[in-house]
């Protein structure tokens, strides 16, 4: 049987496709990486995509912002509109806010930011582990239906990562339409009051959002440097920091796989 | 009180500039300039007024590094370098929580300075052909102005940003 097919697009300045495409790999996808001038029609043919991390177009104007204007993100919308599973990771985050193709609320419309860090004392990139955890009502996306339900140790890097919505916007009003996807907590697992828990001042918490159908998701965390327990750093706190630190095989799925082997799940390929 | 407005711009040609026109001839044809050029635009509010705007600048090169790059105080007219046979409309682009100037703020008033506030915005100048006309070619900014979906709008973020669509800033006097 083959196995599902899943595009990882690949824009000027991406700089985690093939990571990116390792870990799709590694959970029993066949992924592939396609240049964002290579044609829709190779996109069209996929299961899935991910958008992944890097700089793309070097965050000329604003992270993301030239990126969502290429001909491929009409692919791209096209896929997330029939349903298909779509990722964006990092700066693939950003490229997917500035498509409005989350929180799609109203789908097309540009309804939310990643914008600047914003830490007392500090601005500017940063760089990290995070522990995020699943949103309640977030495990009907395809990316998170088996994400564990604790806390999530993943890598982070950037430095515009800040979900922002318009002045006003209650967590009611995003729990009513789907919205929260990840959340930053600390390692126990208990809601992030603040910094370093929630890294860059994120409005509610948020590590990642899904459109109201859950099929897209848009996290700034980085699952794929999290894939493998090697990519664990033994000094990280909480229970996966204990298995690398006790584990004598280190080439097993780390945190991060989660999401890849959900997809793989959803998907019906085995690992 | 006194407001000192700062553009600084490359001395070479811009590459987020060049980036900004194609995608805007791509996404936008009908509202696309035929010129479009940068500016870091600092807003300074202190006591010393340009003077001391001076010394901020001779200070801190991460504002203005000389090598590469060169600062105008617009007042009336044209900005160096733009082409009159265009109408020129002004964008500018500033961050709605400010955190980049208050860290700057902080910076400079450790070196010293009497600072009572400071903004940092982009500003954005587009150039249109005469035969457009001013009114279109204000509406035309106004579009490419504020990204409000996958095929409209580019230079800021309606969330996180806020964008101000002009005529009337023009001109500068070359430091």
């Amino acid at each position: 049987m083959s196995r599902p097919g899943v595009a990882v697009i690949q824009f000027p300045g991406s700089n985690c496709e093939r990571e990116t495409a390792r870990a799709l790999e590694s959970a029993g996808l066949s992924a592939t990486i396609i240049r964002w001038n290579e044609g829709a029609r190779l996109i069209s043919s996929c299961h899935a995509c991910v958008l992944p991390g890097g700089f793309s177009f070097q965050d000329r104007i604003r992270a993301g912002a030239v990126a969502a204007k290429e001909p491929v993100m009409e692919a791209v919308a096209a896929m997330a509109d029939s349903g298909r599973p779509v990722l964006g990771i990092c700066n693939g985050a950003q490229i997917l806010v500035e498509s409005g193709l989350v929180p799609g609320w109203a789908p097309g419309s540009v309804e939310a930011a990643l914008a600047a860090n914003d830490i007392p004392g500090r601005s500017g990139y940063l760089s990290g582990w995070a522990f995020v955890r699943v949103a309640e009502g977030a495990s009907r996306s395809p990316w998170l239906a088996e994400a564990p339900g604790g806390a999530i140790p993943l890598p982070f890097a950037h430095a515009e990562g800040r979900f922002e919505f318009a002045q006003g916007t209650s967590l009611d009003h995003l729990i009513s339409r789907g919205t929260p996807g990840l959340l930053y907590c600390r390692r126990d697992g208990s809601p992030a009051l603040g910094f370093p828990a929630n890294p860059n001042g994120s409005s509610f918490s948020l590590a990642g959002i899904l459109n109201p159908g859950g099929n897209v998701l848009a996290m700034m965390p980085h699952p794929e440097r999290a894939a493998m327990l090697w990519q664990v750093p033994p000094a990280l706190g909480g229970s996966w920091g204990g298995l690398r630190r006790a584990s004598r095989r280190l080439d097993v799925p780390g945190p991060g796989a989660a999401l890849f082997l959900s997809l793989a799940t959803f998907l019906g390929a085995g690992s | 009180m006194a407001v000192v407005r700062a553009a600084i711009r490359l001395k070479s040609s811009d590459p987020v500039a060049g980036t900004a026109l194609r995608a805007l001839s791509r996404a936008m044809p009908d509202s696309c300039p035929e010129a479009l050029s940068r500016y870091d635009l600092w807003e300074f509010d202190l006591p010393g007024g340009r003077e001391e705007v001076l010394a901020i600048l001779a200070r801190f090169p991460d504002i203005l590094n000389p090598n590469k790059q060169e600062c105008f105080f617009p007042e009336e007219g044209l900005l160096p370098g733009e082409s009159p046979s265009l109408t020129w409309v002004s964008v500018e682009v500033s961050e709605r929580s400010g955190s980049t100037g208050s860290t700057w703020s902080q910076v400079i008033g450790r070196a010293g300075f009497e600072l009572r506030g400071l903004r940092l915005l982009t500003l954005w100048r587009l150039g249109y052909p005469s035969a457009v006309g001013s009114a279109r070619a204000l509406e035309a900014a106004g579009e490419t102005a504020v990204s409000v979906s996958r095929n409209r709008g580019l230079l800021s973020n309606p969330v996180s940003q806020s964008a101000e669509v002009s005529a009337a800033l023009s001109g500068a006097r070359s430091l």
